[in-house]
This record gives C-alpha cells, structure tokens and sequence, in this order.
C-alpha cells in the first residue's frame, strides 16, 4: 500500500515548482551615456587644419596692418572654454640681419574678430555672451601703427607661447550631432602684422593650437 | 491504494489547480538560452559624431505558446536619466529620442502556420536602419510609423505583439517550437546635456487574443 499521508506537500512542492520554471515576464535594461562633447571643425564641418596666408609683406608709407582670418565651427554639450598656443616663430629662407630685426611673435597680433552666436539649436541663440577679454578684437578693429612700427595689439602671439585661454561660454548646442547644420557658433580668429622693414625672408610661419574642453 | 475521504478531496483539489495552473502556463517567454528573459543592453558612450546612422543594440527572446486562442506581448516602460552637467538651455536625452521596433520575428520549424503574428502600429520597422540625415533623433513616433520609448511609457501593458498559437506545445526542451522575437532600439549620438540614461521595458506573454 502506498502512503498518501504527504501527498499534499508533494503535490504542493511540484505546483511551485511549475510555477518557478515558467516564467511569461521578462525585463529588458537599456542604457547608454551621453558624455561632455566638445568640437571644434572647419566651416565644412571638417577637421580644423586652417591657414591664413598674410602673403607678401612689402613695407609701405601706411600705418595699416594686413590681416587675415579663420572661422572655426564650435560646439559643445557644457559650458567651454577654448585655450590657444603658439609654437615658436618659424622663419625659412632668412637674409642677414646686419643689425637689423627679423620679425617676431610679438609683431603679430592676435584676436577673436567676430563671432555669429545664434542657430536654431544653439542654445540660448541671440543672448548669448561669449568671453574673449583682451582676446577680443575691439570694434575699431585693429589698431593702426603711428609711427610705422609694430602698433600696441591687444595680444600677441607671443602672449601664447603657453597655451592661455581665449574664449570661454556657456553649453552652445541643444541637441544635434556635428553634421546639424544649426547648432553650433561661428568665431573668427584673426592674426594681423604691419609690414616692414625686418630682414627678408621667404616665409615664416607659426602654428596655432585651438583646445576647447570644460569650464 | 486506497485514499480516505479527505486525501481525495486533497487530491482532486490539488489536481484542479495544477490545470488550472497548466493553463496558465500555456506560454513561455526565455532568452535564447531558454532561461529568464533579463536582459541589458547598453548604448554605451554615445559620443556625437558626423555619422548619419544611429546607434543600436537589440535583444532577443523566445515566445512558446500552445493556447488554442493565441497570444499577446504586452509591454510597458520607464525611462531614466540623470544628468551631469547643467542644461543650460539645451536639451536632454528623453524617450521620445530612442527608436523602438520589432526588427524580426523567426518562426521555429514545428510552428504552427501560417503565422499572421501582428506587430503594434508603428513599432513594424528597425530603428538601426534608420538615418539621421540631419544629425537629429528620425524617430517621429508610433503615429508616424517611427515607435520610440515614449510610445510605450505613454501606454502601459499596451500590446507590442499578437499572433495565433505559435506550436501545439510549450515544451522549452523543444528546439523548434517558438517564435524568435528581435526588438531593436536606436539612438542618435548628440550634444545632448552630458547624463547617463537607462530605459527599463517590462514584457509580458499572456494568452491571446
């Protein structure tokens, strides 16, 4: 005869088990991280590699400087701030100096020369206020040599031998990656040398390093 | 054997809720690897790029069912996201930014059909194949035939899918009896607030229709 006497635990054991093993729930996680972004392209949206060509710099019986600029595309998902650097003076093809002055770092000068600070997914488009402080190129411009000589620029690129920064703002784009056409600002950098009698070369350059990071 | 009074009326009793128990486990929902369905799926780092296709990751599941009347997923979700870094005028990720859809369903070879398994409005697609041709989220919502998350917030226990018995047994050693569900999510990488986010979807199988 077979015992009967624990049939209800068995029978109770074997339900919960069922009832363990077949789930119909289930539960799916997704996750992700949005982290700070910050970027700095060409107008094309490309890379930015700019170079402004001041050409030849032939004195003359005028107090005004050549000059020449790049835009540089940025954005960013925090409030920025953008540093520059200078690399040292690179003069190729150099005459004797006799005595005389090759140019030199401080003889360029060096500003933020406009900015366009509105977009549709600019964030706060229209009352936005960057920060340049002395990096920014006053509204008359570059100043005017007097005397024919290097005139009193604001900043130099010798004033960022060591990387200084020169703009600082809040967030830029609401949303959007680098290809929306609207959700970045627009700066212009400037560099501006009056021609003069400094020992002849065939070309000089320097390279300027941009880095936008957080505040 | 012999059974007193009260250990038949034990008997039959627990006899009784067993079946109906049976029938409740007339479905079976698993991963792949026929064990509970808990799945996560992350986006990773979702850095903007200059890319037009988004970001995607999917997770599979198992749907067995022998229920003469078919069966429903039902779903529902919550979404989270927690920022880093000030708003400051800009946007946040939300639901609404990532693309929900069922981007396959495979029968087994010993599925009933013909199969006329039905997808909810809107969530028939792949959010992967997608393009951002503005670098912005493309999903424009289950009434434009783009599901996102927020669809499915916005309607708890809504029905994701439906469809008539998928086999004539549940049985999970079966190889063959299920239906292979791929539900596909999509995120476009963007100068969203800096935030970590995570979408939790609650699925559910129960008879049909």
């Amino acid at each position: 005869m077979i015992s009967f006497k624990r049939l209800p635990i068995l029978l109770g054991a074997a339900m919960m088990m069922a009832s363990a093993a077949f789930a119909q729930t289930g539960t799916i996680t997704v996750n992700g991280n949005t982290p700070e972004a910050f970027s700095l392209t060409n107008p094309a949206g490309g890379a930015l590699s700019s170079t402004i060509s001041l050409g030849v710099l032939t004195p003359a019986n005028t107090g005004t400087v050549t000059s020449g600029t790049a835009t540089v595309n940025m954005r960013s998902n925090k409030a920025y701030k953008v540093t520059a650097q200078s690399s040292a003076l690179t003069i190729t093809g150099g005459g004797a100096t006799d005595g005389g002055d090759d140019i030199a770092l401080t003889d360029i000068g060096f500003a933020v020369t406009a900015m366009t600070l509105t977009g549709g997914n600019v964030a706060s488009s229209g009352s936005r206020t960057e920060s340049a402080g002395a990096f920014a190129l006053p509204g008359t411009g570059w100043p005017a040599s007097t005397d024919g000589l290097t005139p009193s620029f604001s900043r130099t690129l010798n004033d960022i031998q060591t990387a200084q920064q020169i703009l600082q703002g809040t967030r830029i784009s609401k949303k959007g990656n680098l290809m929306t056409t609207d959700n970045f600002i627009s700066v212009t950098f400037g560099v501006a040398t009056l021609p003069q009698f400094f020992t002849p070369n065939t070309n000089f350059s320097a390279v300027i390093t941009l880095t936008m990071a957080s505040q | 054997m012999v059974l007193g009074r009260s250990m038949k009326v034990v008997f039959f009793a627990a006899v009784a809720i067993m079946m109906s128990r049976g029938k409740a486990i007339a479905q079976v929902l698993t991963n792949t690897s026929n064990g509970v369905l808990s799945a996560n799926i992350p986006f990773g780092n979702l850095t903007p790029g200059t890319s037009t296709t988004p970001a995607s990751t999917q997770v599979q599941f198992r749907i067995r069912s022998n229920n003469s009347t078919g069966y429903k997923i039902l779903v529902s979700a919550v979404f989270n996201v927690t920022p880093t870094a000030l708003v400051q005028g800009g946007n946040t990720v939300s639901a609404s930014d990532i693309g929900v859809g069922i981007s396959s369903i495979i029968p087994g070879n010993a599925t009933s059909s013909p199969r006329g398994d039905t997808i909810a409005a809107g969530f028939n697609y792949d959010p992967a194949t997608v393009a951002a041709t503005n670098g912005m989220t493309p999903y424009t919502g289950a009434a434009l035939g783009l599901a996102t998350l927020a669809d499915i917030v916005a309607n708890p226990n809504m029905t994701l899918l439906s469809g008539p018995k998928v086999a004539n047994n549940q049985g999970i050693n079966n190889q063959n009896n299920f239906l292979t569900v791929t539900i596909t999510f999509g995120l476009v990488g963007q100068f969203f607030t800096p935030s970590t986010l995570s979408g939790i979807l609650n699925v559910r199988l129960v008879d049909g229709p």
